[in-house]
C-alpha cells in the first residue's frame, strides 16, 4: 500500500500496458477551488473539477478563460512559469499534487501531457523514445527495445519509422511528430494524459488520424484534453467543461457528460457558446 | 511564458539538482568576481604611491622622470586623448560609411563577400598592425615630415584597428532597424537615400552612438599598436609630427623594470585608464537603453 | 524634396559609400599583401621546427609555438567549464537568483570592456606576485582566461537562449530533472553555439600581446613545465621589431604565422554557422 506523496518508481517490470480496466467512474482526479495567479495577474479562480477515470474530458471554452493554466495545474508544469502562484488543492488518486512534498518528477512520469505543437527533441526518433525512459531508471537495452515498439505501435508509427529509427525525429512530418510525442508520453506507463489542443496545429488529415489515435486511448488512459473545437469535443468526450473568463479570471460555468452538455445546457452562456453566439 | 526555471515552489528535492545548482552558482560567482578583484588589486597597488607622493604631483610635477623622482602623468594622459581622439574622427564617419555601403549600397553577394573581410579584418592582433605601422608607415611618414614615430602614425593605425569593429557595431544597429520602417518609407514613395536619411539612420541613432562610445574605449585601451609607432617620447606635443607616448605604452614600456613608487604609479595610471574606459562603456550601456523613436 | 533631387543625392551617397569601401579594402589588402611578400620567404619547415638563435634574427620559433599552444590550452581549461556553467545560470536559472544574475551579467559586460593592458596588470599582481605563480605559462593563460571570459559567457547563453521554450517544457512534462534535462538535452543543442564562442574566444586570445608582456614573461627558451615562462607568437612579433635590430625578416615571417592560424579559426567559425547575420535594406 501506498502512503500518501510517494509515488511507486518506473520499474521495468511494469512494462505490461495493456488495457488496466477501469469501467469504475469513480473520480480520479479532484481539483478544488483552485486559483492560479501569474504575479498580480489571476488567470483561474476558484475552479473545482472532477475527473473520472478511463475517460476523456474535454475543456472548452474562449481564448483567455484559463484551460491551459488548468492543464498545467495537475503536472504542476506551472512550477517553471516564473512568478506563478498555484492555490486550493488537486487531488489525485492518493496524492496530493500542490504539496511541496510530492514527488515531481514521478508525478510527471504518471500524468504526461502533450502540447499543441509538436515538440519532438533534435535528436533521432530512438533517442526521443530511449532517453526520457533512461532517465526514469530503465536500463536494460531489451526492455527499452521492447518499449519502443510497444509504443510506436500503439501510436501506429512502428510500420512507417521502424527502418529509420536513427534518423532525425525532425525529418517526420507534422502529423507523425505529434504521434511520436504520444508515444514518448506511453513509454512511461501513464496514467493519465493531459493534452493541450493537440490537432489544433496538424493539417485535416493528420488530425484526424491523431484523433483517432487520442480516441482509442480512452479506458487505459484519463485524457483530459482542451480543445477549440466544440464538433471534436462532441465527438471525442464523454464530459465537457466550459471555461468563462468572468470578473476577470477564469472559471468553470458549466460541467456535464457530453451528451447533456450540448442537449440540455443549464447555463445561458452555454447555449450560446454552442451556438456560436458568443465566444 | 515558459522561459525558464523558476523558484515559486520550494526547489525540487532531488539531489542531482541541488549539486548542479551548487556547481554553476560557484562557477558564476568566479566569474562575476573577477571584476571585483581586478578593481581591488588595482586600488591596492595603486595606495603606496598616491599615499607617498599624493594625487597632485601626479597632475603638477615637472614631468615623468621616476628615476628624478618625477611622476607627472598629464602628457601620456594627453597623449592617450590626443590619439584617441584623432582614430575616432577618422574611424567614425569610414566606419559608419562602410557599415552604409555593406548594409545597403552594395550588390548582395559583394556585401555578404565585405562582411566576411571586414569580420576577418576585426580579429586581427594589434600587435600587426603595430609592426605594419613600424615599417611601412613610419618610413612614409619620416618622408614626409621626420621623424616618422609620431602622434600621426598613432592616429592613423589605431584608426585603422578599430575600423572594423566600428563598422560591425554600426552595421548591427542598422540591421535592428525593424523592416516595418521600410516597409512604411516604401509605402510613402520615399526613395533609397530619404529612406535611409529620414527613417534608418534617425532609428538607428542610438546603436550608432553606442557602437562610437564602444570603439571610443576600444581606442582608449589600445597598448601594442600605440608602443610600436608613437615614439614613445614623454611630452605634450607642439604638432602631429611629433612623437608621444600613451598611458598604456608607459605601462607596457617600464613595467618590467619599475619598483616601489615608480611600480605604484604605473599602477595609478592603470587606475586612470580604467576610470576612463568605466565611464566610456557605462555611457555605452546608457545610450543602448535609450529607446528608439525617429 | 523632387525626386530628381532625390536620385543626385542618392547617387553622391553610393559614390561615398562605394569610395570609402573601396579604400578600406584597399588598405587592408596593402597591409596583407606587404605581411605575405615578405613574410613568405621565411616561413618554412624548419622555420617552425627550430629554436630561435641569435635573439631570434636567425631560426625558428618552434619553442614560441608550443609556448603559445600551451597558454591557450591553459586559458581555455580554466575558461570553458567557467564559462559554461555561468551561462548555463544566466540562461537557465535566472529566476532562481534574480537580483544576483544580473549583478552577474553587469560585471561581465563591464569586464568585456576593460583594456587589456589593464588585465596584464591586474595578472601581474594577482596571479604572478600575490600566487606566487611567477612569470609562466599558468599565469599568462589564467589572465587570458580572466579576458576571454566575457565573450566565452555571452555566445554560449545566446545559443540557450535561442533553444525552444518547448525543449525545457517538454523535458519537464516527460518528469526528467533539470540536472538531466541540462546534460542530455539543452547542452547538446547548444553545442553549436558553445563551439563558435570558444573559437571566438580562442581568437581573442591567440591575437592577445599587452596582457602577456608581465604574466607569460618573454623568456625564448623551449617551456619545460607550466611553470615556466614562455613568449607568445605575438610577443616575439613585438619584440624583434621593436627590441632586436635585423629582427624584421623573421618578425615578419612570425607575424604571417600569426595570421594564418588566425585564419583558419575564423574558417573554423564560419563553417560551425558563425554567419553573417546583418540583412540587406531592400529599400526601392
Amino acid at each position: 500500500m501506498n502512503q500518501p506523496n510517494t509515488i511507486p518508481a518506473l520499474k521495468p517490470s511494469d512494462s505490461k500496458r495493456t488495457p488496466r480496466p477501469h469501467p469504475s467512474s469513480e473520480p480520479f482526479i479532484f481539483t478544488e477551488n483552485l486559483n492560479v495567479r501569474y504575479g498580480s495577474q489571476q488567470a483561474l479562480g476558484g475552479v473545482s473539477l472532477s475527473i473520472k477515470q478511463g475517460k476523456i474530458t474535454a475543456l472548452v471554452g474562449p481564448s483567455g478563460s484559463g484551460k491551459t493554466s488548468f492543464l498545467t495545474c495537475l503536472n504542476r508544469l506551472t512550477d517553471l512559469v516564473p512568478h506563478c502562484q498555484v492555490s486550493g488543492s488537486i487531488q489525485f488518486g492518493k496524492i496530493d499534487v500542490l504539496s511541496p512534498d510530492t514527488n515531481v518528477l514521478q508525478l510527471r512520469r504518471r500524468i504526461g501531457m502533450i502540447f499543441q505543437k509538436p515538440n519532438p527533441f533534435p535528436f533521432s526518433i530512438r533517442k526521443n523514445l530511449v532517453f526520457p525512459l533512461r532517465e526514469h531508471g530503465i536500463k536494460d537495452t531489451a526492455t527499452i527495445d521492447a518499449r519502443i515498439q510497444e509504443s510506436l505501435t500503439r501510436v501506429g508509427l512502428w510500420k512507417e519509422v521502424y527502418d529509420r529509427l536513427d534518423s532525425s525525429a525532425l525529418a517526420l512530418s507534422g502529423g507523425q511528430q505529434q504521434r511520436l510525442c504520444i508515444a514518448r508520453a506511453l513509454s512511461l506507463s501513464p496514467e493519465v494524459l493531459l493534452m493541450d489542443e493537440p490537432c489544433s496545429a496538424l493539417d485535416p488529415i493528420s488530425s484526424g488520424v491523431v484523433e483517432d489515435l487520442i480516441a482509442s486511448l480512452r479506458g487505459p488512459y484519463t485524457i483530459v484534453m482542451v480543445t477549440h473545437n466544440l464538433a471534436q469535443a462532441r465527438r471525442m468526450a464523454d464530459h465537457v467543461a466550459l471555461f468563462w473568463l468572468q470578473h476577470g479570471n477564469g472559471q468553470i460555468i458549466e460541467s456535464q457528460p457530453t451528451r447533456e452538455f450540448f442537449h440540455h445546457p443549464q447555463h445561458k452562456l452555454t447555449k450560446e457558446y454552442i451556438d456560436g453566439v458568443r465566444g | 511564458m515558459f522561459k525558464t526555471w523558476s523558484s515559486s515552489i520550494p526547489s525540487f528535492p532531488y539531489h542531482r539538482d541541488q549539486l548542479l545548482r551548487w556547481a554553476l552558482w560557484s562557477c558564476a560567482s568566479i566569474a562575476g568576481l573577477i571584476l571585483v578583484f581586478i578593481i581591488l588589486f588595482l586600488i591596492l597597488e595603486s595606495v603606496p604611491a598616491l599615499r607617498h607622493l599624493g594625487v597632485n604631483r601626479f597632475m603638477f610635477d615637472p614631468s615623468w622622470h621616476p628615476g628624478e623622482n618625477t611622476f607627472n602623468l598629464m602628457p601620456m594622459i594627453l597623449g592617450t586623448l590626443f590619439t584617441t581622439i584623432g582614430a575616432i574622427a577618422l574611424a567614425g564617419p569610414i566606419g559608419f560609411c562602410s557599415a552604409l555601403f555593406c548594409h545597403c549600397y552594395a550588390p548582395p553577394r559583394l556585401a555578404s563577400l565585405y562582411g566576411r573581410f571586414i569580420e576577418l579584418l576585426a580579429g586581427i592582433p594589434s600587435v600587426v598592425f603595430g609592426f605594419w605601422g613600424l615599417v611601412v608607415l613610419v618610413p612614409l611618414i619620416n618622408q614626409w615630415h621626420p621623424p616618422g614615430p609620431s602622434m600621426l602614425a598613432g592616429i592613423l593605425i589605431l584608426a585603422m584597428m578599430i575600423l572594423p569593429t566600428t563598422s560591425l557595431l554600426a552595421q548591427s544597429s542598422l540591421a535592428q532597424v525593424p523592416t516595418e520602417y521600410l516597409r512604411g518609407a516604401a509605402a510613402l514613395g520615399l526613395g533609397r537615400w530619404a529612406t535611409l536619411r529620414r527613417v534608418v539612420i534617425p532609428a538607428a541613432k542610438s546603436g550608432l552612438w553606442t557602437a562610437a562610445l564602444l570603439a571610443t574605449g576600444r581606442a582608449l585601451g589600445e597598448t601594442m599598436a600605440v608602443l610600436m609607432v608613437c615614439g614613445n617620447v614623454v611630452q605634450i606635443p607642439s604638432s602631429i609630427f611629433d612623437p608621444i607616448r600613451t598611458l598604456t605604452a608607459n605601462m607596457a614600456l617600464e613595467m618590467a623594470y619599475a619598483v616601489d613608487d615608480h611600480r605604484s604609479a604605473l599602477f595609478v595610471s592603470g587606475v586612470v585608464l580604467l576610470l576612463m574606459v568605466l565611464i566610456l562603456v557605462t555611457a555605452a550601456n546608457w545610450s543602448n537603453r535609450v529607446p528608439r523613436h525617429v | 524634396m523632387s525626386s530628381h533631387h532625390q536620385a543626385i543625392q542618392d547617387k553622391l551617397a553610393m559614390g561615398i559609400t562605394w569610395s570609402v569601401a573601396m579604400l578600406l579594402m584597399s588598405t587592408f589588402l596593402w597591409l596583407f599583401s606587404d605581411i605575405v611578400i615578405h613574410g613568405i620567404s621565411g616561413v618554412s619547415w624548419e622555420f617552425l621546427t627550430a629554436r630561435p638563435l641569435n635573439a631570434g634574427r636567425e631560426g625558428g620559433i618552434a619553442p614560441i609555438l608550443v609556448s603559445t599552444a600551451l597558454i591557450l590550452m591553459v586559458c581555455m581549461a580554466i575558461a570553458l567549464p567557467i564559462g559554461l556553467g555561468t551561462a548555463i545560470l544566466l540562461s537557465e536559472l535566472t529566476h532562481q537568483f534574480g537580483w544576483m544574475s544580473n549583478l552577474i551579467r553587469r560585471s561581465l559586460d563591464v569586464l568585456a570592456g576593460i583594456p587589456s593592458i589593464v588585465f596584464g596588470l591586474f595578472g601581474n599582481a594577482f596571479f604572478c606576485i600575490t600566487l606566487g605563480l611567477g612569470f609562466s605559462i599558468v599565469s599568462g593563460g589564467l589572465t587570458l582566461a580572466c579576458m576571454v571570459l566575457p565573450i566565452l559567457i555571452r555566445s554560449t547563453e545566446e545559443g540557450f537562449r535561442a533553444l525552444p521554450a518547448d525543449y525545457r517544457l517538454s523535458a519537464a512534462a516527460l518528469g526528467l530533472s533539470q540536472a538531466s534535462t541540462l546534460i542530455s538535452l539543452l547542452i547538446p543543442a547548444a553545442m553549436p553555439a558553445m563551439l563558435a564562442g570558444f573559437i571566438l574566444g580562442l581568437g581573442r586570445a591567440i591575437a592577445e600581446t599587452a596582457a602577456l608582456i608581465f604574466t607569460s614573461g618573454y623568456v625564448d627558451r623551449m617551456p619545460e613545465s607550466l611553470w615556466d615562462s614562455g613568449r607568445a607568437l605575438s610577443i616575439h612579433i613585438y619584440d624583434l621589431s621593436m627590441n632586436v635590430p635585423g629582427g624584421n625578416a623573421n618578425a615578419y615571417a612570425t607575424a604571417l604565422v600569426l595570421i594564418t592560424l588566425l585564419f583558419i579559426i575564423n574558417a573554423g567559425a564560419q563553417a560551425i554557422g558563425h554567419r553573417w547575420s546583418s540583412k540587406r535594406v531592400l529599400v526601392a
